[in-house]
């Protein structure tokens, strides 16, 4: 199969501009990390891991500029030692798919967020500016350099998450925030998912400083993030609040939220992986369907997002039908990963409704009229 | 400003269109010149325009059908909310209709286990967080316009609001909305979840200044109501001096809930209006709230005290109750009538630039003002960026209009060429439609307005907005103030 690794962004787009000329499909690839959401099959690949550029960050205006193809573990360094941080907590790819945690590029395409998402936005929320080239060939620019900006259609909104399928993103700038200097864990019991949902609703009736709120192994985790000085006053607050709660100090903390993140205990290398967004009060009846199969779950997001590991006798069990029958069209699926050798007769990208999945494909079709762009990837396919 | 020529065959067809109409919406057609000419204008009331027909349904059946019959009709539709658009973004069209959304005006739901309000487009803003108040809750953003201006709107202008800094503008907070296309379509894009299947089609259509669709209901972010908000007063000799403490709190790790800033002739304005106690002896004020817990508000408003007396900063006072704290804001909120009072005319610009550009950026502006032989007085949301220049002029004296208007102009572009953008919340609209080219490139523009293609091919839902029309030309407007009087005289605006 042919590789092409451009290593300007105009060979770049003289590649894509011969293959829509040509009707050759290109899997659009990074680093490969997140082999479970895109590119899928295509003619040829497309890998832009040759395509440099500046790295600009700004700490004082908040901006961070990167080439798309900066290692995550780079960006999330670099902005740590100024204090700053992404505040989407980008998900590492590397506890699902075991393949490094990829590129910051293979983030944004993703668009995957992590549990702060509730609290302070998802990917698509803090980037400001993309530069690429669309599936036409054309060199593009969008958004802007600020934080504040309204002038035209919001396409980084609409690119991040796009699974390179309509454009391929060369350049990223980004909002970065500053990083809480302390945190605490509030763990609290919870046998079912229908008590900690309730748990978690309640704990987040009332702002308390909470950024974290997830369900697994029969316990609430609430995370408290502030400067070192005001932690102990959220901390005796939330005591008040809420019933039976152990603190766990910041190291503890720290170590609670990395293991979720790496989804401990869940992730067995023989599992299948599925990622459920859903409105929190519907996930009591995902998980009880959920346990009656036999597969396990845990909660994030303070219940909007359900992560399911299935074993392999359940590949086939349809949980696009159970998260509809949880949720009806509130919730989706989307199978992250399907183990090496396990047939599964279910798709793993959700089902769109059908003038949903139109007008996706007219939004598809007017930045990459040849359907080119990982093809397999696109939103509606089927796949 | 130059809108498309309208259609004379559409023009002509009025009475059979306004038949047609009434069919769907039997007691929500308006189609007689009178009763149009109130629709004419939005906030923006340099431009006139009568539609030739107003359209108010009261269901989403009806708007889709409404649309459905315009699409196969070549009837062009201009949504339009409670019409407080500062660029002009529902002006009319001379051969389409206005359909106003006023009549959707219920809340549906209010989930507060799930941390949403459902609500119909034509509620105000300032009504949905009226609407669970009582069980300490809100919806964060809060454009100044928020006891008249209406969450469809709000939409599709992307709004934001002077706590945007922390907070997020519309987008952030919009987790869901019904949307009806040109033909009739009824679709949902995301919902009362945190994440939509497929491409982000809600982030696209947020700011989409009613090109893409008509927003039928939204379903909004909401959040419990912090347990406290102080505020502090800060003055500085120097504009530099204020703008170094605005980047120094923010490189200290904190984002405040509001950070703003005046400059004098703004400060004087504002304190002879509203009398909040402004120093008149310095050369910038800054507001700088805090809110959250007692613990969180202290924590922060002791270190931004550290940070602005490092800057050298003359004046700095904290609110110690919360009718202080609301006087400190009124002057802030007041400063455009108050800017009304001094000038017998303004108009207000809306950039953005890099922060740290501040102090270049206003000697600039005083040097294209002055050039034009007029005055300016500038409010500024310095946390992100977002400057609201007020060019004063007199309409009675010959050419002054003109001139300012042309400084205005010159302004947005200084801030595109100090690395900012023509707009950070009012909109493009019909105002800034032109200027578009000096931000986006051709191409750019092009990937940007192809996309109208995906969702209404024909052309026909707000045209002659945000993109720049084939004939190019020159003239360009903002908000412009007559004798004092603000479109909305009893809207606060910043």
């Amino acid at each position: 199969m042919t590789i092409h690794r451009p290593d300007t962004i105009d060979a770049l787009a003289a590649i894509i501009r011969e293959a829509a000329a040509s009707g050759q499909t290109l899997a659009v690839t990074g680093t490969g990390s997140r082999p479970g959401i895109g590119p899928g099959p295509a003619d040829a690949i497309l890998d832009v891991t040759g395509l440099g550029g500046d790295l600009v960050h700004d700490p004082a205006e908040l901006l961070l500029t990167v080439p798309a193809r900066t290692p995550l573990a780079e960006v999330e360094a670099l902005l740590a030692r100024a204090g700053q941080c992404l505040a989407f907590e980008p998900p590492s790819p590397d506890p699902i798919w075991g393949r490094g945690s990829g590129s910051i590029g293979g983030a944004i395409a993703a668009g995957l967020s992590g549990p702060r998402r509730p609290f302070a936005g998802a990917a698509r929320d803090h980037v400001l500016e993309v530069a690429g080239v669309t599936g036409r060939g054309e060199l593009f620019r969008a958004g802007g350099k600020v934080l504040k900006n309204v002038t035209g259609f919001d396409l980084p909104r609409l690119l991040a998450g796009s699974r390179g399928t309509l454009a391929v993103l060369t350049e990223i700038t980004l909002k970065v925030l500053p990083l809480a200097p302390a945190q605490a864990t509030l763990a609290l019991p919870a046998e079912t998912a229908a008590a900690a949902v309730r748990l978690m609703a309640d704990a987040l009736m009332v702002d308390g400083g909470i950024t974290g709120a997830a369900w697994a192994d029969g316990q609430v985790l609430l995370r408290l993030e502030a400067s070192a000085a005001v932690l102990p006053a959220l901390i005796d607050a939330a005591r008040l609040r809420l019933p039976a709660l152990t603190v766990q100090d910041d190291a503890a903390s720290r170590r609670s939220w990395t293991a979720l993140a790496d989804l401990n205990g869940l992730a067995l290398a023989d599992h299948i992986l599925w990622r459920c967004p859903l409105p929190a009060s519907r996930a009591p009846a995902l998980a009880a369907s959920v346990a009656a199969m036999g597969g396990q779950l845990r909660l994030d997001w303070g219940g909007a997002l359900a992560w399911i590991a299935l074993p392999p006798a359940l590949a086939d069990l349809d949980v696009h039908a159970l998260v509809a029958d949880a949720a009806g069209r509130d919730g989706h699926a989307q199978r992250l990963r399907l183990p090496a050798g396990i047939p599964s007769a279910v798709p793993a990208q959700p089902r769109l409704d059908p003038g949903l999945a139109a007008l996706a494909a007219r939004v598809k079709a007017q930045f990459d009229p040849a359907g080119i762009l990982s093809p397999a990837a696109t939103p509606g396919s089927g796949a | 400003m130059k809108m498309p020529e309208p259609d004379a065959a559409v023009i002509a067809d009025r009475a059979q269109i306004v038949a047609a109409l009434a069919r769907i919406v039997p007691d929500g057609v308006i189609g007689d010149d009178e009763g149009v000419s109130p629709y004419g204008s939005d906030g923006l009331t340099m431009y006139r325009q009568s539609p030739l027909a107003v359209v108010l349904p009261r269901t989403t059946e009806q708007v889709s059908q409404v649309l459905a019959w315009c699409n196969a009709h070549g009837v062009k539709v201009v949504a339009r909310g409670s019409g407080t658009s500062l660029s002009g973004g529902a002006l009319p069209l001379a051969d389409g209709i206005v359909l106003g959304m006023a009549r959707f005006n219920r809340i549906l739901d209010l989930d507060y286990d799930n941390r949403c309000a459902v609500v119909q487009p034509g509620v105000t803003n300032l009504a949905v967080s009226q609407a669970m108040a009582q069980r300490g809750f809100y919806y964060a953003p809060d454009p100044s316009s928020q006891i008249a201006c209406s969450i469809g709107g709000n939409v599709a202008e992307n709004a934001g609001g002077v706590h945007c800094l922390k907070y997020g503008t519309t987008s952030p907070n919009l987790l869901g909305v019904e949307l009806v296309l040109m033909d009739g379509t009824v679709l949902r894009l995301g919902g009362p979840g945190q994440e939509q299947a497929g491409y982000d089609l809600l982030g696209l259509v947020c700011g989409s200044e009613g090109l893409l669709g008509v927003v039928t209901e939204a379903t909004v972010r909401i959040l419990p109501r912090p347990a406290t908000q102080r505020a502090l007063l800060i003055g500085f000799s120097t504009v530099a001096d204020a703008s170094d403490c605005v980047a120094a709190i923010i490189a200290a790790g904190i984002i405040p809930a509001g950070l703003e800033m005046m400059d004098a002739p703004a400060i004087r304005a504002a304190e002879d209006f509203v009398q909040a106690g402004y120093p008149t002896d310095v050369a910038a004020l800054m507001i700088a709230e805090a809110d959250g817990t007692r613990a969180q508000v202290d924590d922060q408003l002791a270190q931004i005290t550290a940070i602005a007396q490092a800057h050298r900063c003359t004046h700095l006072r904290a609110s110690q109750d919360e009718v202080q704290r609301l006087l400190f804001w009124a002057g802030r909120k007041a400063a455009f009538p108050a800017v009304g009072r001094i000038a017998s005319d303004y108009y207000c610009v809306d950039g953005t630039i890099p922060r740290r550009a501040l102090a270049g950026v206003l000697a600039r502006i005083s040097d294209i003002v002055a050039g034009h032989g007029l005055t300016v007085a500038n409010v500024f949301h310095a946390g992100d960026g977002n400057l609201h220049p007020l060019v004063m002029y007199d309409a009675s004296r010959p050419g002054q209009e003109a001139a300012a208007e042309a400084a205005g102009a010159e302004i947005l572009l200084a801030c595109v060429d100090a690395g900012g953008v023509l707009t950070g919340e009012h909109g493009v609209g019909v105002e800034k439609r032109d200027l578009m080219p000096h931000q986006y490139g051709e191409i750019d523009l092009a990937v940007q307005s192809r996309l109208k293609g995906a969702f209404d091919d024909n052309g026909l839902l707000n045209p002659g907005k945000l993109f720049p029309t084939l004939s190019r030309c020159a003239e360009m407007n903002a908000m412009h103030v007559h004798g004092g009087r603000l479109p909305f005289p009893d809207l606060p605006r910043f």
